[in-house]
């Protein structure tokens, strides 16, 4: 999303009203268009004081008396901080270069708003700035209007966009780190506190143990529950390798189960066979966003002993699985706040939930060294704490997240609408094409409706996060290379299966998970986050079908 | 959070009777896909190739509110309405219309105040 920093002089139109309606009313429109969606609004900080005196001063020389004219410019600044946020002016900012600009407040103004990652314009009358050397507009209240219908500037397609997530929450961003810098409590801070009291109502679970990653809370959680040398511990193959890392880590055996097509996730139904008498836990992923059938693995578990089942809800925190939270759906749940995640800070962090009290506090006890007073360690633990300041950009993102959940479904809502009436009307004139002058059809099936197969749409009763929008396509290696070409950046989550991995290999055969093996040759991520507009996915859906289809029909030429 | 509401004649009532913050809000609504009318459907589909073409951006609340440029800008310049009214009830009798002011002139103010203000 674009920003607009407003010029104390435009600020001042609207206030003592020095231009016609029709001006005023778009001003107006300007000023509240952050309510709407059309663009994060600015006001620098250092335009504030301007502002206070200017209309100070003209409401005075009109005769009202001072203190009544103070007590109405308090209201006006007040009604434009809800609609526009101070732009901080960082003290690290004014320094020998800016001092020796003539008019200093401008250069404030240039200097904050440069600060801000997405496509910014100082909206002003005068365009007088010196934004030299930046990549600032200048635009007045009428360029301006058409410019926020204009779609954002050619660059490069953001596979995740964290830049406008940054704009959006920059205020409370700034506000949390420096509460960190200020108290200087670094580790275990209040803000750690405040994160896991609020993420564990947030799920429903009783405990909420922030970790320093996702790999870490899984770890602590195997650990906790002491599972080690001789234990096995059920799994998907076809997950980020952390989720099997950490399993190898504390000494047990990972024993793999095939996923199921459509949702990737482990196949429920195959897991009884694979449990032993070493069986010591399950452990499903919840991939791209969606939960596991988490209730016929917490059955299985169930029958064989109880066992413990440990979501690894690294992509899906935030999910619904019959009105129930990931990360609160079995014994424990883990999730991660690597950046990309719907959930993420601007560093590594994960937590554990349960709603075990004993598990919960071997879980905080492992995560400081395995300490239960000070310098006492009871049992074996590791430095696994997440620190203060990520945790206060978790909260900072929290503020947004189910804003945030929201646009990412209907994200990929618009990418499965858009993908499947693309292939439809390809489909069509293929058909129509291979139908040939004669009107006989060659049997030969249209290329892009065989070519290109979206995932299931989550059953109705989970909901997805979609950490990753993913689908199956043929000729990966060709269609991602012929998309980047088309400036779309893809990903593959993920190219092999946990038993086809060096490390791994010796653990399971790849035939024995023929599913995951079939998925990891096929599957590709589209760029996926809250910010993706209509046109871009456009952009997006029109170079996929069309790679696709010619992609396909290239190489049945080459055969 | 998340609250049940019924949309009716491009209004949507929510359920559960709520105290708000902030008037208008803006909110983020789940359509059931089986709810949308076709036609729509492929007027807005029409309209993302459109928007494509020219390079512009679209607003998909209503596939139906796909309009002109002028009447865009006019519907954009309306949404400022309740803020311009908001601002004229704050001024109450200070509000009304005062002749252009350059930035120039808005800086040699400031100068005059603040030398109010430390004389």
């Amino acid at each position: 999303m674009k920003n607009l920093v407003f010029d104390v002089n435009v600020v001042l139109d609207l206030w003592l009203e020095r231009q016609p309606e029709d001006r005023l009313l778009d001003i107006a429109a300007l000023v509240s268009s952050r309510q709407r969606g059309d663009a994060f609004t600015w006001i620098a900080s250092p335009s504030l004081h301007v502002l206070q005196s200017v209309a100070n001063r003209q409401f005075k020389r009109e005769g009202m008396e001072p203190t009544q004219a103070k007590k109405t410019v308090k209201q006006l600044l007040l009604n434009l901080l809800d609609n526009l946020q101070p732009l901080s002016a960082f003290g690290f900012d004014q320094d020998r270069t800016l001092l020796l600009h003539d008019d200093l407040e401008d250069a404030q103004i240039v200097k904050a708003a440069s600060a801000l990652q997405g496509e910014t314009a100082i909206l002003t009358n005068d365009k007088g700035y010196d934004t030299a050397g930046t990549s600032l507009l200048q635009l007045s209240p009428s360029e301006a209007v058409v410019w926020l219908r204009e779609q954002a500037a050619e660059a490069p397609m953001a596979f995740i966009d964290l830049k406008t997530q940054q704009d959006a929450l920059r205020p409370q961003l700034e506000q949390g780190i420096h509460r960190v810098l200020h108290h200087g409590q670094y580790i275990l801070g209040p803000e750690v506190t405040e994160l896991e009291q609020r993420l564990a109502a947030y799920t429903g679970a009783q405990h909420c143990i922030t970790a320093a990653s996702g790999t870490d809370a899984l770890l602590i959680s195997l650990m906790a529950l002491g599972i080690g040398p001789g234990d096995e511990v059920i799994t998907t193959p076809f997950t980020f390798v952390a989720t099997v890392e950490v399993i190898v880590l504390v000494g047990a055996t990972p024993v793999f189960v095939d996923i199921e097509p459509g949702t990737c996730n482990i196949n429920a139904a195959l897991i009884e066979a694979k449990i032993s008498d070493n069986t010591k836990a399950i452990m499903p992923v919840s991939l791209y966003g969606q939960p596991a059938d988490m209730d016929e693995i917490n059955a299985i578990a169930a029958r064989h002993g109880n066992l413990p089942v440990i979501e690894d809800a690294a992509q899906s925190f935030g999910a619904e699985y019959k009105g129930h939270k990931s990360c609160n759906l079995s014994t424990i749940g883990c999730t991660s706040f690597f950046p990309s995640k719907p959930l993420g800070g601007y560093g590594d962090g994960g937590a554990i939930f349960t709603s075990d009290d004993a598990l919960a506090q071997a879980c905080r006890e492992i995560r400081v060294h395995g300490q239960s007073a000070r310098y006492i360690h009871g049992r074996i633990g590791i430095g696994g704490r997440m620190d203060s300041l990520q945790c206060a950009v978790v909260l900072a993102n929290l503020e947004r997240f189910e804003q945030d959940i929201a646009q990412r479904q209907a994200v990929a809502r618009r990418y499965h609408a858009l993908i499947e009436r693309k292939t439809e009307a390809k489909t069509r004139v293929e058909t129509q094409e291979e139908r040939g002058p004669d009107q006989v059809f060659s049997g030969r099936k249209a290329a892009t409706a065989e070519a290109i197969t979206l995932l299931p749409w989550p059953a109705p009763d989970r909901t997805s996060v979609f950490a990753q929008y993913s689908l199956r396509v043929q000729h990966r290696d060709a269609v991602q290379a012929k998309l980047k070409a088309a400036g779309v950046p893809t990903a593959v989550h993920y190219p092999m299966p946990m038993n086809q991995q060096p490390a791994y290999a010796h653990l399971c055969c790849p035939e024995c998970t023929p599913v995951a093996a079939a998925t990891a040759e096929q599957i590709m991520s589209l760029p996926m986050h809250p910010h993706l507009t209509e046109v871009e996915q456009r952009r997006i859906v029109d170079a996929l079908v069309d790679t696709e289809g010619t992609t396909r029909l290239e190489t049945d030429e080459e055969s | 959070m998340q609250v049940e509401a019924i949309y009716r004649q491009g209004r949507l009532e929510f359920l559960t009777p709520l105290r708000l913050k902030q008037d208008p809000l803006r909110v983020v609504v789940e359509v059931p896909d089986e709810a949308l009318d076709e036609a729509l459907d492929e007027a807005l589909d029409e309209a993302l190739d459109e928007a494509l073409d020219k390079g512009g951006r679209i607003d998909t609340a209503s596939a139906s509110s796909m309009t002109s440029d002028a009447e865009d800008a006019e519907a954009f310049r309306q949404a400022g309405a309740p803020t311009l009214s908001a601002i004229r009830q704050l001024l109450g009798p200070l509000s009304r219309a005062r002749p252009v002011a350059s930035p120039a002139e808005d800086k040699a103010a400031l100068t005059e105040a603040l030398a109010d203000k430390y004389s």
